[in-house]
């Protein structure tokens, strides 16, 4: 009697630790995320306040836009079919909307990496005159006046004040727990499934020419670089330089994750390949050589026609359908 | 028994009492911010003694932090962050708890926002970027914000605007500032503003909005802007 107490007692115990981290739960390979979680424990019901922020267009000047607009869940949370994304108004801003996923593994937001920590990166979109043209005043007060959103913030916060930093958080929370870690590639890393032949030679390719800048397991090392883009005249865009203001930064761009690559297009921060094999001729025969190339690229990548085939049929091993349909994070209905 | 569990309770009750009573004075700092020997007040012109100018200030907002009080042998360190705004009385009176026989000799503290307050995220209190101190666009608190109207100003209605900030290296903007003074358990803190805009020229440097090399020179001159007044 006694052991089956303590059975029912410790598998009782395993189900509560397991419900504790159902939220955020990521495979043993991924490093440790960077985000402080002690500062914003996970709360189902701050997640689900953070779910009906991110789809509310209240958060746009004229209640027109919301953040799902330009972060589309099918599309690994990017900004569809536009090289650069049109907030309210149909205003157009100067880069591409980036997809959203593993964002706790990161300590820097946009491409120019202007934003130091997620809880601050919503500030930008709701205030910027191309995105949701409206102050942070206006969003508090649209929220306090509204009866639902009070009841949402008290089960979340226990307080019904509704404070910034409770929508910061609550968007962060709901954020944190876009993981995509359910590509055929996370299969194989888990000895689940294997590669195809062409497959693995794909990622040999990626390993020897890709690996130092996009590196697994979340496809990118979240750091800046210059990967040679000609300038486009038209946007005048230097990237990370006009942030850190130091010059050796012109032309740097967040790299971002190879992760998901079938549903985020258009890629590069000016949306201006539509499609991969572009990129990857690119970097065969496209860089722009100038003073501030990584070392990586000094030399163009030599590869076959086969090899890029090789290479493509690698990268889509990293296409993760369960993430672009995961109920948990679609419009709460 | 009731007799035992007073003896017991007795000493803890009178040492809460003593705690309390130790802590139970206030060091009192009230800012004054000024001008040419002025007191400035948002909206009312005051003189430029040098040039003669009139300047009419319409907006004066800065973060000190991290106060340290100085006495011989103790010193108390205030860990907290606060958003003085000279527009609003309740900011510029400021209250230290101290031990009842602490009289300090000298202050320091920090004009701005230290770099691990810049990069920790979202905060409540005078640190809510609903203040309007905070850069929604390149992530980091404007230290101090000074905005106003004078003539020979050639920006639109002839405003200027400081807006100064930055935690980055080589450009922090935040500025450590000591001061000391005679045994005292209040003082008055000037702010010279004037020292903020000599080295600029209002008639060709009117904006500075963003971190950078001019900002963070703002920031140096605005560390000479502080006397103290007993």
């Amino acid at each position: 009697m006694k052991y089956i107490f303590l059975f029912c007692a410790f598998g009782f115990a395993i189900l509560l630790i397991s419900f504790e981290s159902s939220e955020f739960t990521y495979p043993n390979y991924f490093p440790k995320p960077v985000y402080n979680f002690s500062h914003n424990p996970l709360k189902k019901e701050t997640i689900q306040l953070g779910r009906r922020l991110f789809y509310d267009p209240i958060l746009s000047a004229d209640s027109s836009i919301s953040c799902a607009s330009c972060h589309s869940q099918y599309n690994a949370f990017a900004h569809v079919d536009h090289d650069l994304s049109h907030g309210i108004y149909d205003r157009i801003g100067k880069r591409n909307a980036p997809a959203l996923m593993n964002l706790a593994w990161q300590e820097l937001f946009m491409w120019d990496g202007a934003i130091n920590h997620l809880d601050m990166q919503a500030l930008a979109p709701i205030t910027h005159p191309n995105e949701m043209d409206n102050s942070l005043e206006n969003v508090i007060s649209r929220l306090r006046n509204n009866s639902n959103y009070r009841h949402y913030f008290f089960s979340a916060f226990n307080d019904s004040s509704i404070k910034t930093e409770h929508v910061l958080k609550a968007l962060s929370q709901f954020e944190l727990i876009f993981i995509s870690s359910n590509s055929k590639y996370d299969s194989v890393k888990k000895g689940l499934v294997l590669f195809t032949e062409k497959e693995k030679k794909g990622y040999e390719v990626f390993l020897q020419n890709c690996n130092a800048c996009h590196t697994e397991p979340l496809f990118s090392s979240y750091s800046f670089s210059n990967n040679g883009l000609p300038l486009d005249s038209t946007l005048l865009d230097y990237g990370r330089v006009s942030i850190s203001l130091q010059s050796a930064d012109s032309g740097y761009f967040k790299i971002p994750t190879l992760r998901n690559l079938r549903y985020s297009f258009p890629y590069m921060h000016d949306g201006r390949f539509k499609t991969l094999s572009k990129v990857i001729q690119h970097y065969t025969s496209g860089i722009n050589y100038s003073l501030h190339l990584p070392k990586e690229l000094k030399k163009p990548l030599q590869l076959s026609s086969e090899q890029k085939v090789e290479l493509m049929s690698f990268l889509f091993t990293l296409n993760d359908s369960s993430f672009v349909f995961n109920k948990q994070f679609s419009y709460l209905k | 028994m009731p007799c035992n569990f007073i003896t017991y309770l007795l000493p803890f009750v009178l040492f809460l009492f003593y705690t309390k009573a130790l802590y139970s004075q206030a060091f009192t700092v009230n800012i004054k911010p000024m001008y040419y020997g002025q007191i400035i007040q948002i909206d009312h012109p005051v003189i430029d003694s040098l040039q003669g100018e009139q300047v009419t200030f319409k907006e004066c907002k800065f973060y000190l932090g991290k106060f340290t009080l100085y006495s011989k042998d103790t010193v108390l360190h205030f860990n907290r962050y606060q958003l003085i705004d000279i527009e609003n009385a309740n900011t510029t009176a400021l209250s230290f708890p101290i031990p009842s026989s602490f009289y300090a000799d000298s202050i320091s503290f920090l004009l701005g926002t230290d770099s691990v307050t810049n990069i920790n995220g979202i905060m409540d209190g005078d640190l809510d970027p609903l203040n309007g101190m905070y850069w929604a666009w390149n992530s980091g608190y404007i230290n101090m914000k000074i905005e106003g109207i004078t003539p020979k100003c050639p920006g639109r209605n002839n405003l200027f605007q400081f807006h100064i900030g930055g935690y980055q290296a080589p450009y922090q903007t935040a500025q450590n500032i000591s001061c000391a003074f005679k045994r005292s358990q209040s003082i008055e803190i000037q702010m010279h503003v004037q020292k903020a805009l000599e080295k600029v020229q209002l008639s060709n440097e009117y904006q500075i909005m963003s971190p950078g090399k001019k900002a963070k020179e703002m920031s140096e001159s605005m560390s000479t802007m502080f006397t103290i007044l007993q």
